[in-house]
């Protein structure tokens, strides 16, 4: 792990003119799972908009297996292999969940090895199968989300950025969500994972990242977290 | 990106000297060619400025300002005509009518969203241009000649004009047009500007740029839309009244695409929503027009390319490009004074960002 | 019966030319949200392609279409390349786009009448035989106008349905965002769905000129028709277009026969005016049926 698959340097992003994001630095290693946990509105989104090239840095770089994104346009980074899961329902509503999934596949490498895919999405969501020619804004919110990150998996990158995947879901959809990520870690994809809250997260990251008003406060692993418990309080009232 | 509240100074004063200068233009003895192009240019500055209300001040992808034109060029000639009322008072009532009317087309358009309105707008003219030209109907008779309800495919002609001729002699009664026009236009200017300026102006820039803002804060937008439409209307109205008194007749090519788009090239020339735009670019339109009246065939053609050229490279139109050219230049100014310099720097930086 | 045999015929047959002006439009709009006033200029230059085609070229009737089809292809390419690429961006684009493309309108509607005047020419892709159904003359000419229709509309259903490329079109339509992060890239969606529309377009551009003449103003109507249509249906949604086109079709021409030609449109239009006091999101309009 000597050189990371993500590599964040000192950026800073925002929207017209705003910085939200400060000198903002971290990697992630191949097979790795890194966990960004904050308050809602400190920048989370944006740094996940920012790596998946939805918003040009307005300093710093980040690079990609060792090669800079610099301006690169939103499809070119995704066809290097970096995929972002958005936040909430940004599914297809009025498609079905088949050609959800295979829009996923739309790029023409993962688009030949869309059957394959296809059939590992289908053996780890067996739900979106019995649920394949419905039109998606029929689903469940938890399925729905399902739907998403099934859809990132069919492009078949390297790294999935996951934005909030628990957010607005019922316990029990939580759950489910959850197992799903641990079982994408264990097949050893590569994983920035962004929450609100480290309760979920604290067990399967290898690395926890702490963003707060656009600025890394600390950061460590899940262990080193239970040794903080100021921090618990402080910023996630948990 | 708007001028606001401290600029009412400079508007105020530019206003007056230009309104100084237009009144003393006929006392330097031009040209009748010259006083008849300036009465028009009079005209569609009017009918441009409300159009500007409605397009780029409410947000109202309204293309009816033509069939609202069209109305009140109408009625005033048949009232005229048919009624034998005299012509001020018929486009005193045509006005009223205009508003009526656009009141008609604001209660089916006006709840539909942006790009709807314009379609349906545009049908609205098509048909009333349609229903003109295919008017061959006997109305009356005039001796053995058949003369139709609309005028026809020939306009509706011999109402009269407003009296100029018999006041002013046939030598000067241009100027009775000339001073006629003026007045509208300065009236329908005072107005839109009070429009811009007001809070209501300000209620929907807010709409505009934030629409869950508007409706969180109980701005009622389909009310005051409908209110400014049917303000608009009444000078736009008014315009068409007296661009018939002034030409003694009116017909169906008002409604003409061509005309259309012309008038649309004037307010993006000068600028969506802004206060000075609708002069401006009328003022830069019809410049370039008298600069292509030796080239007939592609006079149109000239006017698609500016139109779609403007809107691709200067999406603020010629008063936003000049707004900018003043900041820059009062920041250059302002610069060499030291510290406020940098100030004001600051302040043109964050409008540039802005404008992005 | 003749009468309504002849009712039946041109309601078909204006249904059919109205359906295939619409899906351009429709599709233009609800893929990028640009309501393309310059649509009509794209039927006229499909129209006048054909004509220049078997005329000056000397190429068989039939070779017509073809012609147009690639001639408004790349008309519609070159709008997407020329002026749609650099305004997609701007947060006024919706706004903008109406007034941009009727600028264009008028410039395409200037070049046609500097190259052809306005002399209204026929159109060569046309048959001229026909038969007799209860006493009425039906020329090939409508029938194939009516199957040209929807076999256009099947293919353009297909495509969307169950092509990668439709499937890429449909989801920039439904959330922008999303399919860049699938990929997609935006523009050169916007680019092939102008194509598509030049296609189209120049399809019922000849359908069109095939019953009338030629007139460099000759898409204008139509498209304001096809407006209507979209206005009714809802923007974006293809299927409610094509019903609503066939509907429309067969009002105006009971209206035509009933009242009068000249009161076609306005009855048109008036009952377009009733149904969106009553609806106004479109008849089979949802509210998100816009761009999402």
């Amino acid at each position: 792990m000597s050189e990371p698959l993500l590599e964040v340097d000192s950026l800073d992003a925002g929207y017209h003119g705003q910085r939200v994001l400060r000198d903002i630095s971290f990697g992630v290693p191949d097979g790795g799972l890194i966990t960004i946990i904050g308050p809602n509105g400190h920048g989370k989104t944006t740094l996940l908009r920012a790596v998946s090239g939805l918003i040009h840095p307005m300093a710093g770089e980040i690079r990609f297996d060792g090669k800079a994104l610099g301006r690169a346009r939103v499809d070119q980074i995704v066809a290097r292999g970096i995929v972002h899961i958005p936040q909430g329902d940004m599914i297809f509503s009025e498609m079905t969940v088949r050609d959800n999934l295979l829009m996923g596949a739309y790029l023409p490498v993962p688009f030949r090895q869309a059957d394959a895919n296809l059939k590992e999405v289908y053996a780890l969501l067996p739900r979106l199968e019995e649920r394949e020619s419905q039109v998606a804004s029929t689903l469940s919110g938890g399925e729905r989300r399902m739907l998403a990150i099934g859809r990132g998996m069919m492009t078949g990158g390297r790294i999935l950025l996951i934005d909030e995947p628990s957010l607005g879901l019922a316990p029990i959809a939580i759950d489910t969500i959850y197992g799903l990520i641990q079982k994408l870690k264990e097949a050893g994809r590569t994983i920035l994972l962004v929450e609100e809250n480290a309760s979920r997260v604290a067990d399967l990251a290898d690395r926890i990242y702490l963003l707060d008003h656009g600025e890394f406060v600390w950061q460590g692993t899940a262990s080193e977290l239970d040794l903080h418990e100021e921090i618990v309080e402080t910023y996630l009232g948990a | 990106m708007f001028e606001t509240g401290p600029n009412w100074r400079r508007d105020a004063a530019f206003g007056v000297v230009l309104i100084a200068v237009m009144i003393a233009i006929p006392f330097l003895g031009p040209s009748r060619y010259f006083i008849g192009q300036l009465t028009l240019f009079f005209i569609w500055a009017t009918v441009v400025s409300q159009w500007n209300l409605v397009f780029g001040v409410a947000g109202i992808f309204s293309l009816a300002q033509m069939a609202i034109f069209a109305f009140g060029g109408f009625a005033t000639g048949m009232m005229g005509l048919y009624l034998g009322i005299s012509l001020w008072f018929a486009l005193v009532l045509a006005g009223v009518g205009s508003i009526l009317f656009s009141i008609i087309i604001g209660l089916a358009c006006l709840r539909l969203r942006g790009p709807y309105v314009a379609l349906l707008t545009l049908a609205i003219a098509q048909v009333m241009y349609l229903l003109i030209i295919t008017d061959t109907a006997c109305f009356y008779m005039e001796g053995v000649t058949c003369r139709n309800f609309t005028g026809g495919t020939r306009g509706l002609a011999k109402f009269g004009d407003f009296g100029f001729r018999e006041m002013l002699g046939r030598r000067e009664y241009l100027k009775g047009d000339y001073y006629l026009s003026l007045f509208l236009l300065v009236l329908a200017t005072v107005f839109s500007f009070a429009i811009i300026r007001s809070p209501l102006g300000f209620a929907f820039r807010a709409l505009r740029d934030n629409p869950e803002y508007g409706v969180s804060r109980g701005l009622n937008r389909f009310k005051y839309q409908l209110l400014v439409f049917a303000m608009s209307a009444f000078f736009t109205g008014l315009a068409g009244g007296v661009f018939a008194g002034h030409f003694r007749v009116i017909g169906a090519n008002v409604l003409s695409l061509p005309l259309l788009l012309f008038l649309i090239s004037m307010m993006v020339v000068g600028g969506l929503g802004r206060a000075w735009g609708p002069i401006l670019g009328a003022a830069l339109v019809m410049l370039a027009d008298e600069g292509m009246k030796d080239f007939v065939e592609i006079r149109n053609m000239g006017y698609g390319a500016l139109i779609v050229a403007i809107v691709v490279l200067l999406p603020q139109g010629a008063a936003g490009g000049l707004e900018q050219v003043w900041e820059w230049g009062r920041r250059q100014v302002l610069a060499l004074w030291g510290g406020t310099g940098r100030l004001a720097a600051r302040r043109g930086a964050a409008g540039e960002e802005r404008r992005e | 019966m003749e009468t309504f045999v002849q009712i039946l015929v041109s309601g078909l047959t204006l249904g059919a030319m109205y359906a295939a002006s619409t899906i351009g439009l429709s599709l233009v709009w609800g893929a990028m949200g640009v309501l393309n006033m310059a649509h009509g200029a794209l039927l006229t230059i499909g129209g006048y392609a054909s004509y220049s085609a078997v005329i000056h070229l000397g190429l068989p009737w039939y070779l017509g279409l073809p012609a147009a089809i690639i001639v408004s292809f790349i008309v519609g390419l070159l709008i997407y390349h020329i002026i749609f690429r650099f305004m997609y961006r701007h947060p006024a684009f919706e706004t903008n786009v109406i007034i941009a493309t009727v600028g264009l309108a008028i410039f395409l509607e200037q070049v046609t009448l500097l190259i052809y005047g306005a002399y209204p020419f026929l159109q060569p892709f046309s048959i001229e035989e026909g038969f007799f159904v209860s006493g009425v003359f039906i020329r090939f000419q409508n029938v194939v106008i009516l199957v040209l229709a929807v076999v256009t509309m099947l293919l353009v259903a297909a495509l969307l349905s169950r092509t990668r490329m439709g499937r890429a079109i449909r989801a920039t339509a439904l959330n922008r965002e999303a399919a860049q992060l699938m990929g997609v890239n935006v523009g050169r969606v916007f680019a092939q769905v102008m194509g598509i529309a030049g296609v189209v377009a120049a399809i019922s551009g000849v359908m069109l000129s095939s019953i009338t003449t030629l007139a460099p103003t000759m898409g204008y109507d139509p498209m304001l028709k096809a407006f209507i249509i979209c206005v009714i249906a809802g923007l974006g949604n293809v299927p409610g277009a094509l019903i609503a086109a066939f509907v429309l079709g067969l009002f105006e021409s009971v209206v035509q026969f009933a009242v009068g030609v000249r009161f076609g449109f306005p009855a048109l239009l008036l009952l377009v005016i009733i149904a969106l006091i009553w609806r106004p999101y479109g008849v089979f309009g949802r509210r998100q049926v816009r761009r999402v």
